[in-house]
């Protein structure tokens, strides 16, 4: 029985040079929920991609009911028995339910879609696992909580009997998630096996029956449930060496950059930004911490001017830029460095050249042309103070590895020109440990010569490090600001970030001086 | 540290980009190959002595003064046409319309000649400005239609176009024809207005180095200056632009403008410099062959001239065969469609570039030409 | 003067049931390879290739049926090879449509040259035309007079309607074809053949668009150079405006449709006004249509502006 997955020496890497796995071996056992945890970046997600045929692996093997398991595709994968509900749903909202569900594999032949036999497949099936809703609705017109559970009876329907869960919680709310978590057991009740791959603590401890934990790649741990403690597992998870390196704090000064109750509607009439109130001084970070998807992307696209705000107001050193362009504010001193480097960033099929002028090459032309000595001077400066390698100038930016382009930004958009403040978001994301350093050391720098630093990010590790003073976002909200250097500790911020409250325990702790920091836990 | 340190990925990625250049050469030439292949192969199919027919199809434009004026004639258009869609391509605007826009221009350009009030030849200047004027209006209405409303440029310029073609035919038929002509022509224009022949007895006139002339600046223009600068951004990353503080609605419609400016100057040159008046269908296909020239040139300024020229080729060699022998003009459509339909195709890059030149997967140069795909536009909306 | 009457009239409804045949027919086409997420602007050159085959097949064997099915062949194959362009090569999909109009637009006039040594046209004066059907009882009512004396493939073009309606909706096949247009990738992911697809899709566009050019040149007898007329682009835009259903779209051509039957009738009742500008209306109730269009689908703000 202990035999039903086995993995073993699986190791998996991209492009030829990232690891994303190393030798892991990991044992799921029949009808039981098997969670894998770990950071951003540890692998989760890719050991759930190779065993739903989605990415094939490089070296190691697996076996499924004691056979041999490589399967070539999805379909391969659904038809061995091992299905997938993905983070981000493979659905079509413009189908019905029904059709969501049974397309690949419908009822009736080609020239005929029985579309009533579809809809009472899925009215059994929904019965059956008690999930119920309405097959004829539009899947559009379906919460996010409600098309998960499309997901799971579209793998259902194929006959899996072991369903891996990517992030399930993610996106759903408290209530969805308890319902998510009914669903599964009463899975398992019905002798299902369930894979979650996952990253908060809480969830993962209450749901599931066995723990893997991953870092970097490796799995660090394989623990029952029981077994095992928060505490354990976010040591497990982080991992001593990861601790940030003594924190140091800044001296804070006037408020430069003031953020006075801003909002920010969507389309659908909710509020992706809800009456945000934030002031960073000069000379310190202020860490804006959060889930993904709880209004990071919006916050920077207005700070930096890309988006206008519904109400409110952004101040720069008291002039009010609610109003002004993207470019005005660089040009008074408020830098963006974007957090989505290849969308907004840059322009990746373009050389590195092109892309490293786009902030000078309007005051460096002279009547509309464009001064490429200049240009190319500044480059090489910049170049050089912000350690940015580049084969050539003249090849595509794509050509760097993501450390470089981000340094190319942030040398684009801070060398040579004065600062007030600088909006960051998600700096470090994907770059390698030494890039890491530098970014970081590079923001300190700044904060030391009296910048003030706003600097959002999802990876709590650099959140804490870094920031002074730290605002955790919920739902669109900046629910709690609470001081930064590892007083509060991550689980404590970790409250803050899942539930948007201090209903948690935790709270108790929060800022006081007696708080162990990160690097003394074990 | 700074850029160009001879350090260890330096060497080996030195090559790269001249093995990328190198499989853009060979997959055109394959591509250029191809087409006239299949036109050889229908010379060899229907003509009764293929030897002949070839012969004059590809020594012709070489055989004499008249021919050789023609072939440099032929390009000079294209060279306008050709830049356009090379302006407006880059940005990322599709224009579809040239065609039309050619006619307006030739329209505008003309009225201004017929009923100039100097016969100086700086009313030429004024007449090609009014061509810029007529065939950038209409280019750029599509391109606001866009950006205001979101509707595609691909389709609209295209209707505008249509729209123009028969406004052309209305007004020459209309108010403009001479009667005398035996078919729907203006009165020819006076010899002030007329470009002077330089390689007599063919057509060969100023236009084509004027065409030269746009090349470079063009070249100069979206390499030199700030608002080429923008206008490439623009095309190759939206967001980026809007993130770089780049006006990007407000480069998209110049972008289309421009193309129009010289799809209309592409008329107006054409009429002074080789008809001598305005008349029924003087375009040979000069917007949607601008297109193929612009790819062709793999959107560079200055590669429209060489993609220009062999057009030239082709249309004078056709022309050739067709007096010559019993091959019809018409032989150069057929391979200029042929070169069309291949000239984008990632597969024969790919082919050259991963299977032949290097069995490792690197990324292609960013000047290939990747317009937006199926979407009708109204995301991306300007 | 000219009264209303004298264009409003049964005789303009049974000219508008004519002309918006093809312009049905190609809509229907665009709508299929739309909703596969294929644009499909060889829709053009489609047309003009089938209206000369038609001539061609029904001029070589004296046969109507042949014609029409020479049309069709011919229309498919160079559909095949739009598709291939675009799916095998990986071509840009707008050049190689443009290729595709291109190189009908060539071959149908070299062909046209080696045959009858006339580089514009191609007649065979013995070749018969498309029969108009006499429907017995419809013909005699002076109120539905006008719904018969059509051709076959004008009664057809409405049969494909219900039948594109049909296919799209209720078969398998027509679900499989909108999951693939509105996600290819997760399309992929339920085990769905998305190039298979994509290639019947475009090749049903060009069998419609074989039908189309039949009609146009086998009512006429000959194949006359650029008598596509942009239909391929108004068929294009009407499946757009039709906002995804072949009813709408099949609506949307016939109001196009009904601008090139008013512009016809206007042609003769009132001379004076200039046929030109007449020809441009339907291009510009197009492009007016494609312009609300697209503004209602922006104000309902289905993505932000980036």
């Amino acid at each position: 029985m202990s035999d039903y997955l086995r993995i073993t020496g699986l190791n998996k890497s991209y492009d030829g040079d990232v690891k994303a796995l190393e030798d892991v071996s990991l044992v799921v056992a029949k009808g039981r929920v098997h969670a894998i945890i770990g950071e951003n970046g540890a692998g989760k997600s890719t050991i759930a991609k190779v065993l739903a045929g989605m990415v094939p692996f490089d070296a190691g093997e697996i076996s499924f009911e004691r056979r041999d398991y490589r399967p070539s595709s999805p379909r391969d994968a659904a038809e061995r028995g091992i299905g997938i509900v993905h983070q981000h749903f493979m659905l079509f909202p413009s189908l019905t339910v029904a059709e969501n569900i049974v397309l690949g594999s419908e009822p009736g032949h080609p020239l005929k879609f029985d579309s009533d036999r579809a809809v009472q497949e899925v009215r059994d099936l929904s019965e059956r696992y008690g999930m119920p809703f309405d097959p004829t609705r539009r899947l559009g017109d379906l919460s996010v909580g409600e098309q998960q559970r499309v997901e799971i009876l579209k793998a259902l329907r194929r006959d899996v009997e072991l369903l891996i869960l990517d992030e399930p919680t993610a996106v759903l709310t408290p209530q969805e998630v308890e319902r998510l978590f009914k669903g599964i057991r009463r899975l398992i009740g019905e002798g299902y096996t369930v894979i979650v791959i996952a990253h908060k603590l809480e969830e993962v401890l209450e749901i599931a029956d066995d723990i893997t934990v991953l870092r970097r790649g490796r799995v660090v741990a394989t623990r029952r449930c029981e077994d095992t403690t928060k505490q354990e597992l976010v040591r497990l998870m982080v991992g001593d060496d990861l601790s940030p390196k003594g924190h140091t704090y800044g001296t804070a000064g006037e408020p430069v950059l003031t953020i006075d109750d801003i909002t920010l509607g969507t389309q659908t009439g909710l509020r992706a930004l809800d009456g945000i109130n934030l002031t960073v001084n000069a000379g310190e970070i202020v860490g804006v911490a959060g889930v993904e998807g709880n209004g990071q992307f919006e916050l920077e696209q207005v700070l930096g001017g890309l988006q206008p705000v519904s109400s409110g107001a952004i101040w720069l050193s008291g002039v009010d830029i609610t109003h002004r362009s993207a470019r005005t504010r660089a040009n008074m001193g408020l830098a963006y460095i974007p957090g989505d480097r290849l969308v907004w960033g840059c322009a990746p099929t373009e050389s590195v050249f092109n892309n490293a002028i786009s902030r000078d090459y309007h005051a460096e032309s002279r009547f509309g042309v464009l001064r490429k000595g200049a240009l190319r001077q500044q480059l090489k400066e910049a170049f050089a103070r912000f350690d940015v390698r580049t084969p050539g100038q003249w090849l595509p930016v794509s050509n760097l590895s993501g450390g470089n382009i981000q340094k190319l930004i942030l040398g684009r958009e801070l060398h040579g020109r004065p600062h007030k403040a600088i909006v960051v978001a998600m700096p470090t994301r994907g770059i390698d440990i030494r890039g890491v350093e530098f970014i970081h050391d590079l923001l300190r720098r700044y904060r030391d010569d009296g910048c003030a630093v706003l600097l959002i990010s999802t990876d709590l590790d650099e959140i804490i490090s870094l920031s002074d003073r730290i605002a955790i976002l919920y739902d669109g909200a900046v629910v709690a600001v609470v001081e930064g250097g590892g007083k509060p500790t991550k689980e404590e911020l970790g409250a803050y970030m899942l539930h948007g409250s201090t209903m948690q325990p935790a709270a108790s702790g929060l800022g006081s001086p007696g708080a162990v920091p990160p690097g003394a836990r074990a | 540290m700074s850029t160009g340190s001879p350090s260890g990925p330096q060497s080996r990625r030195a090559p790269v980009r001249a093995l990328n250049r190198l499989a853009e050469g060979l997959s055109l030439l394959v591509t250029i190959l191809v087409a006239v292949g299949a036109g050889v192969l229908v010379i060899f199919l229907t003509s009764e002595d293929p030897g002949a027919s070839l012969r004059s199809f590809f020594l012709g434009p070489f055989s004499n003064r008249f021919f050789f004026g023609n072939m440099l004639q032929a390009a000079a258009p294209l060279l306008f046409t050709g830049l356009g869609l090379v302006i407006a391509f880059r940005a990322g605007a599709v224009n579809l319309g040239a065609e039309g826009q050619v006619y307006i221009g030739g329209l505008a350009g003309s009225a201004v000649l017929l009923y100039a009030p100097i016969e100086s030849p700086v009313m030429l200047v004024v007449a090609a400005v009014a061509a810029a004027v007529a065939g950038g209006a209409i280019a750029g209405l599509a391109g606001w239609l866009r950006t205001r409303f979101g509707a595609t440029e691909v389709i609209s310029s295209f209707l505008i176009g249509a729209i123009a073609i028969q406004l052309f035919d209305y007004v020459l038929r209309t108010y403009l024809v001479d009667p005398g002509a035996g078919f729907p022509a203006t009165r020819s224009f006076a010899p002030e207005f007329t470009l002077t022949r330089l390689m007599s007895p063919s057509s060969f006139n100023a236009s084509f180095f004027i065409g030269l002339g746009a090349a470079v600046l063009v070249y100069l223009l979206l390499f030199r200056t700030a608002f080429g600068y923008e206008l490439r951004m623009t095309g190759a990353n939206r967001r980026f632009a809007r993130f770089a503080g780049m006006p990007v609605k407000r480069l998209f419609v110049v972008a289309m403008a421009l193309s129009g400016a010289f799809a209309g100057l592409a008329a107006i040159l054409e009429l002074s410099g080789v008809h001598g008046r305005l008349l029924t269908g003087f375009s040979p296909d000069l917007g949607w062959n601008g297109i193929t020239v612009a790819l062709i040139a793999r959107l560079h300024p200055l590669g429209v001239i060489p993609a220009a020229l062999l057009y030239g080729y082709l249309h004078t060699g056709a022309n050739t065969a067709g007096l010559f022998s019993d091959v019809s003009p018409r032989i150069a459509s057929i391979i200029m469609s042929l070169i069309f339909y291949l000239i984008t195709a990632q597969a024969i890059y790919a082919w050259i570039r991963h299977g032949i030149l290097e069995r490792r997967r690197l990324t292609p140069p960013g000047t290939t030409l990747d317009l937006p795909t199926a979407d009708r536009g109204a995301e991306a909306g300007g | 003067m000219i009264g209303i009457g004298d264009i409003f009239n049964l005789q303009l409804a049974y000219d508008v049931l004519r002309v918006s045949t093809p312009l049905v027919l190609l809509a229907l086409g665009a709508l299929i390879t739309d909703k596969a997420g294929v644009l499909n602007i060889a829709l053009e050159g489609l047309l003009v290739f089938g209206a000369f085959a038609a001539v061609l097949g029904t001029g070589l064997s004296g046969n109507l049926v042949v014609g029409v099915l020479s049309a069709v062949v011919a229309s498919g194959l160079l559909s095949l090879m739009f598709a291939a362009s675009a799916l095998y090569l990986r071509g840009n999909l707008f050049i190689v449509g443009l290729a595709t109009n291109a190189f009908a637009a060539a071959v149908t006039t070299y062909a046209a040259w080696l045959i009858s040594g006339r580089e514009g046209s191609l007649r065979f004066p013995a070749a018969p035309t498309l029969p108009r059907i006499h429907v017995p009882v419809v013909e005699d009512v002076a109120a539905l007079a006008w719904l018969s004396g059509h051709t076959v493939i004008d009664y057809l073009a409405w049969v494909t309607t219900a039948v594109v309606a049909y296919l799209l909706f209720r078969t398998r096949f027509g679900l499989r074809l909108r999951a693939v247009g509105e996600d290819a990738s997760a399309a992929r992911a339920a085990g769905i053949n998305v190039l298979r697809i994509q290639y019947t899709a475009v090749l049903f566009s060009g069998i419609l668009a074989g039908l189309a050019g039949s009609q146009l040149s086998l009512t006429l007898g000959a194949f006359v150079q650029n008598m596509s007329g942009g239909r391929g682009w108004i068929g294009l835009v009407a499946s757009i405006v039709g906002a995804g259903s072949a009813w709408g779209s099949a609506a949307a051509a016939v109001l196009f449709g009904l601008a090139e039957g008013v512009a016809n009738s206007l042609q003769i009742t009132a001379q004076r006004l200039p046929t030109q500008l007449l020809f441009a209306l339907p291009y510009l109730l197009t492009l007016i249509a494609l312009v609300f269009y697209s503004a209602s689908r922006r104000r309902r703000g289905s993505v932000a502006d980036t």
